[in-house]
Order: structure tokens, then C-alpha cells, then sequence
């Protein structure tokens, strides 16, 4: 009679176990590291970021004389608003809280501590509420952006005077202020209400979110119903032969397509051929739909591929045509797989610059677009604006805004995993 | 006996390969014909062959002619989407939508347009349920999904939702191959009762199913037909030794 085998196949299983529960740990650590460098990544970001949600003010008395507005009738005149020197209203004001800053350049350096947008804003105030007119009133300005960034310590003081952007009397104004309580940091609305600006303590997000948004839905718009169309098409009605297999293998290709060339694509096409306006949300769509119709397409075919084919057998067996077979049963069945790959290329696409650049959405936008064909930006294109200027203060607005970005980004990802789980539930 | 169908020369192909090989083959009216042969002998091809099913594979080719009545459904201007509506199919597994009941059965006549009045499409339904036995099973949950039925429910589910159009025929692939004999035994008395009104074509593994339910029977063998005749004669004192070694068992 011949032995069992179970002595030596106790004997393998021991060394098999050894092996599975080192395949293990060596999965579990690569896990970690990745997690390990994406909190160090957002970690540094964020330390950078977060202090934009701040922004340093200065409260000021001012006196605005009702003649800076109103003519001999007290109506507002657009005329006399014009005229009046706003900011050197402001920087009056400011000198006084240092009397003894005398000459043309310790008043210059003064002036220096309010934002240079500080007249500007005061006229709106003022427009919108001229009650305030010819009494004194305490405001909180803006400061400078050199100002922000050395009241929350980004500024090197150990720097020479000479290379700094704020000389020493600069700083111990700024502290004098902060000792009397004069110089405060609030909350940065600014950044979440307006568009772009020169001047870094008036630049905010919103221009390129709205611009990002817009974009994204065109790109929606286009791109879902088109990549359907193309997978019910190509899963089911295009006949297998060398055409087939032309369009197929292009749009594998059209996936690995560098995106820039898409953005060449749309300046050469959408922009120079068609004329279409330049810098406009419609277009970067456009052209991101291009980018993302591939990404789409292969889910959408995966995910039609993966419903059962009882499911069209049935409805073919009972008289349904082939798009009312698709359209009525495989599609919905389909439809959590197509809209998760529909997010992961939203997601693509909304991290999305360089196409942008070659469609000119990269231009300097202070207004918050109001419809898809105005000039915008897009939040990743605004972050590449921004890192690139000299000043800190906009490479912390930059670190705040990829924050933002990388929030959106999760976010769609976890509504593609919601997505999916709700349906998986239904059926 | 008048013939419902009539399979004439069939060839299939798929691809290079052959399937079936000229097959001839006459299927009565109102009566059940069982296809019975071992597996991949082309049972299922020859059914796909009798509502166009066959069309929507691709490398698939047919030749020959199948009429239906006096039609050859193969004819260049006939529409296999009509062709499906008038002949039903029920498949191995059972295969409801993932929709309530009603939808299921509700599907056929919906996509056809055979009525707008929704009073109408109830008494579709109701009547299908009933021809099937499962009214009284299912009158209070007809807003239910069909996913959640057992398997057996699920099949008679399946063949409700075909009568739902009145086909004039009805093929079924091994309908009760998922099933327990429990479902299996209720499927077949089904079938019997439903032969009075409509032509059936089955396919079945089970020499005891297809010696119980179908009057005729037709043996595959390697994508021939070898023999047909009436079930008694076959499954007792078959023509061919091939037939014979098969219902003895000692192939397939
Ligand atoms: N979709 C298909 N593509 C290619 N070959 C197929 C396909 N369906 C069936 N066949 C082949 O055709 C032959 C008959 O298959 P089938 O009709 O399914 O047999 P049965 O139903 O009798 O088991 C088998 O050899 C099988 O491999
Ligand atoms: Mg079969």
C-alpha cells in the first residue's frame, strides 16, 4: 500500500504559510509608504497654505468729505468720484498714526504698509454706504502683502535691509501697530469671493473655480453622451473587420496622447479655423472632452461588456431591438462602471493645465466669468500662474488653492465610490 | 399533423468551424419536441437557428432555409426583430431584468406597443401570471423585484414574460437544468397545459424529462440530426445505433 501524503503536505503548507504572510507584510508596508508620502506631501502644502486663510488689516480713521462724492445737488457724480485722490485719503489717514515720518521718503515707506488697493476699496465702501460721508470712521484695510507675510513670520528678517522688500523701520511701524492693536489678522474672504488680481492680498480663487466648473460641464456635456453613444456603437453594432479594429486601436491611442497636444489641437482647430473666442471656458471644455472621450469609451465598453448577456438575450428574445436592449436594460446595468470611469477623466481633467495654456487660459482675469464664452482661467492654471509670481504671498495663495484642488479631486473620487456602492445595492 | 415550422438544409458555421450540418427537420403544431443529444452536439445553435437568435453572434453563419408557416424567416425582407417577437425564448438560467415583476412581464408588450392603455397591459400581465400558476404566488408583491424570486419562480417568471406577447412558438433551452425537481416537476406540468395553445421546442439533457413531456424527439449527434420520430418509438426501439447507445448511455 502506498503512505499518505499528508506528512509532506503539512510540510509544504508550513513554508507556503511563511510565504503568503511575507507577501503580506511587504504589500502592507508599500501601502504605508504611499500613504507616508502623500501626508507628507499635503502635510507640506497645507503648512504652507493654510496661513492664506488669513489676511492682516489695519484700522485706520478716515474722514471722507462729502464733496469727494457728491455734487452741489448731494447726488453721487461719477465725475467727483473719479477725481478724488481715494488712496491718498487713506494714506493721510495713515500718517498721522506716525507724526514724526518726515520727508518724501519715510511718508513713501509708510504708505507702503496699506494694500495699494486700500483707495479702491474705501470708494466702494464709501459708494455703497454714503451715510458715512463727512464723519470720521474706523475701517480695517488691507495691508500690504509684505506686511501679511512678515506679521505671519514667512518674511527673513536675518536678510541684509537692502534685500529685503521691508526695511527696518517698515517692520517696527508694523510692530508699533500690532502693540496698540491696530494691526489684526481676519478671516480672507477676499480669497473665496473674488477673481485674480496684481496686488496678492485681493487675488482669490473663485474666477478660476467658476472657470473650472464651466469647463468641467462642458466637457460633461460632451464628452458622457458622446463616449456612450461610441461604446453602445462599437460593443454592438460595429460589424468586427479591419475598420473596427482601426477605430479601436485609434482610441487606445487617442488615451495615450500627450494633453498638450489636445490643447494644440484646439488652437489650431477650435480657436484659428473656427474663430471661436479665445481664453473661454466653452473651449478649454472642448478640449478637454477630447482628452477625456478615450478615458471614457474604454470604461463604458468594459462596463458593457460586463453585463450579463442573459440580460440582452432576454430582451432580444422578446422583440426589443438592439439599441432598446442597450438603451433599456444593458445600459442602466452598466451605468455605475461608465460614471465612475466618467469621474476618474472629470478628475484628469480637472487637474488638467497644460491644454489650457495653448488656448490662452492662461490670461490675467480679474473678473469672475459670467458665462462659457468670457475670458477665464481654471484652478490648476491659476495655481501655475501664481507659483510663478515673485511674491510669497501668492506662492502661499498657490499652496491654498492646490489644497482646494486636491479636496475637489477626493471629493469626486469618493462620489465615484458612492456611486457605485448605491448601485451595486439596487440591483 | 400541420407543421408550425420547417428546418430545411440548415448549416451553421462559427467562423471556420462547422456547427450544424444540414439539418431537416419538421416541428408539429401544438406539440412539444424535445432536441436531446450530448452536449456540443449543436442543440442550442439549432434553436438560435429558429428565432434568429443566432444574428447577434458574431462569426456566426447561417444557410438553409427555416419556415414559419409558409415564411421563410431567413428571407431577405423579413425583420428577425419581428421574427423574435412571434416565436419566444426561455434560457437556461433564468434571467428576469433587475426590475419589479410587473416590468418583467410588462417589458415585451411595453417595447412592442401592443397597447397604451395601462389597464389594458394589467390584464397582460395578470393573464400571463395566470397562465404560468402564479397569481395567487405573486398578486401582492407585484412591485417586487423578480431578482429576489426563487430560482424556479424566477424561470416561470421568465416564460410569463415570453406568453406576455403571444408568441406562436416557444423554444427553451434546458429550462430546468438550474432548477430543483421540485421546480423542475412544476415547469413540466406547465408545459403539457401550455402545448394545447402553442408549439414548443425544448432542448433538455434529461432523457427521463424528454420522455415524460414531449410527444417528439429529435437526437444530435456531432451537429447532425440522426433521428427524429415520436418519443415512445425513440427512446424504445431507436432506427439508429447511435441514438441507441446514447439513450442506453453509453456516450454523453
Ligand atoms: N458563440 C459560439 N462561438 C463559437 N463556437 C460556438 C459558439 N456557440 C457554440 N459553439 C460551438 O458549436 C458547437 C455546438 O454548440 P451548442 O449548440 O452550444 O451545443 P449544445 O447546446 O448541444 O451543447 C460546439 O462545438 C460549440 O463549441
Ligand atoms: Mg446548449
Amino acid at each position: 500500500m502506498r503512505q499518505h501524503y499528508t506528512a509532506i503536505i503539512a510540510k509544504s503548507l508550513q513554508a507556503r504559510h511563511r510565504r503568503e504572510r511575507g507577501l503580506k507584510y511587504l504589500g502592507l508596508i508599500s501601502i504605508l509608504f504611499g500613504f507616508a508620502f502623500l501626508l507628507i506631501l499635503l502635510g507640506n502644502i497645507a503648512s504652507n497654505g493654510l496661513s492664506a486663510l488669513w489676511q492682516s488689516h489695519i484700522q485706520l480713521e478716515v474722514t471722507v468729505p462729502a464733496d469727494a462724492v457728491l455734487d452741489e445737488h448731494g447726488a453721487i457724480s461719477e465725475d467727483m468720484v473719479f477725481e478724488t485722490n481715494w488712496n491718498g485719503i487713506v494714506q493721510k489717514s495713515l500718517r498721522t498714526e506716525f507724526p514724526d515720518a518726515k520727508g518724501m521718503r519715510a511718508r513713501r515707506a509708510v504708505g507702503k504698509l496699506v494694500s495699494a488697493n486700500a483707495g479702491f476699496w474705501l470708494k466702494e465702501k464709501i459708494l455703497a454706504n454714503p451715510e458715512l460721508l463727512d464723519s470720521p470712521q474706523k475701517f480695517w484695510f488691507k495691508t500690504s502683502d509684505e506686511v501679511d507675510q512678515y506679521i505671519k513670520g514667512h518674511m527673513d528678517i536675518s536678510v541684509p535691509e537692502s534685500d529685503r522688500r521691508l526695511s527696518d523701520q517698515q517692520l517696527a511701524w508694523a510692530d508699533t501697530l500690532v502693540e496698540q492693536g491696530l494691526l489684526e489678522r481676519h478671516f480672507n474672504t477676499t480669497f473665496f469671493t473674488q477673481a485674480d488680481s496684481r496686488e496678492p492680498e485681493s487675488a482669490g480663487i473663485l474666477g478660476a473655480v467658476v472657470g473650472s466648473a464651466m469647463a468641467m460641464l462642458v466637457t460633461l456635456v460632451l464628452a458622457l453622451p458622446l463616449a456612450v453613444m461610441s461604446a453602445i456603437y462599437l460593443e454592438y453594432f460595429a460589424k468586427p473587420g479591419r475598420m473596427t479594429d482601426f477605430i479601436e486601436v485609434n482610441i487606445n491611442n487617442l488615451a495615450a496622447v500627450p494633453s498638450i497636444v489636445f490643447g494644440l489641437l484646439g488652437l489650431t482647430v477650435f480657436l484659428n479655423f473656427f474663430n471661436m473666442p479665445r481664453s473661454a471656458p466653452l473651449v478649454g471644455g472642448m478640449v478637454l472632452s477630447l482628452m477625456t472621450l478615450p478615458t471614457i469609451i474604454i470604461a463604458a465598453r468594459a462596463s458593457i461588456r460586463a453585463v450579463p448577456p442573459s440580460i440582452r438575450d432576454a430582451a432580444l428574445g422578446l422583440g426589443a431591438s438592439k439599441m432598446q436592449a442597450a438603451l433599456d436594460h444593458v445600459l442602466p446595468m452598466a451605468m455605475p462602471g461608465i460614471l465612475t470611469g466618467t469621474i476618474i477623466g472629470m478628475a484628469q481633467a480637472l487637474g488638467e493645465s497644460a491644454p489650457l495654456l495653448m488656448i490662452g487660459m492662461v490670461a490675467f482675469v480679474v473678473d469672475v466669468p459670467a458665462a462659457i464664452t468670457d475670458p477665464a482661467t481654471a484652478l490648476p492654471v491659476q495655481i501655475y500662474i501664481w507659483s510663478d509670481s515673485a511674491e510669497r504671498a501668492f506662492y502661499e495663495k498657490a499652496s491654498l488653492a492646490i489644497l482646494f484642488l486636491v479636496a475637489f479631486l477626493i471629493l469626486m473620487n469618493m462620489a465615484a465610490v458612492l456611486l457605485r456602492r448605491r448601485f451595486e445595492r439596487h440591483h | 399533423m400541420q407543421n408550425k415550422m420547417t428546418a430545411r438544409n440548415v448549416e451553421v458555421h462559427y467562423g471556420d468551424k462547422m456547427a450544424l450540418d444540414g439539418i431537416n427537420l419538421d416541428i408539429p403544431q401544438h406539440q412539444i419536441l424535445a432536441l436531446i443529444g450530448a452536449s456540443g452536439c449543436g442543440k442550442s445553435t439549432f434553436l438560435r437557428c429558429l428565432n434568429r437568435m443566432n444574428d447577434e453572434i458574431s462569426g456566426c453563419r447561417v444557410s438553409g432555409e427555416i419556415f414559419l408557416d409558409d415564411e421563410n424567416i431567413y428571407a431577405p425582407k423579413i425583420d428577425p426583430v419581428l421574427v423574435r417577437a412571434r416565436i419566444g425564448m426561455v434560457f437556461q438560467k433564468p434571467n428576469p431584468f433587475p426590475k419589479s415583476i410587473f416590468d418583467n412581464i410588462a417589458f415585451g408588450p411595453r417595447i412592442n406597443r401592443i397597447t397604451e392603455s395601462e389597464a389594458e397591459l394589467r390584464d397582460i400581465v395578470h393573464y400571463a401570471l395566470e397562465r404560468v400558476g402564479m397569481m395567487d404566488e405573486v398578486k401582492d408583491r407585484l412591485q417586487e423585484s423578480a431578482t429576489g424570486l426563487s430560482g424556479g419562480q424566477q424561470q416561470r417568471i421568465c416564460i410569463a414574460r415570453a406568453l406576455a406577447i403571444a408568441p406562436e412558438v416557444l423554444l427553451m433551452d434546458e429550462p430546468c437544468s438550474a432548477l430543483d425537481p421540485i421546480a423542475t416537476t412544476r415547469i413540466e406540468e406547465l408545459l403539457e397545459v401550455l402545448s394545447s395553445d402553442y408549439t414548443i421546442v425544448i432542448v433538455t439533457h434529461s432523457m427521463h424529462q424528454a420522455a415524460r413531456i414531449s410527444q417528439r424527439s429529435a437526437f444530435f449527434h456531432l451537429g447532425e440530426l440522426i433521428e427524429v420520430g415520436a418519443t415512445d418509438k425513440i427512446f424504445t426501439k431507436p432506427d439508429d445505433q447511435r441514438t441507441e447507445n446514447y439513450i442506453t448511455g453509453r456516450f454523453g
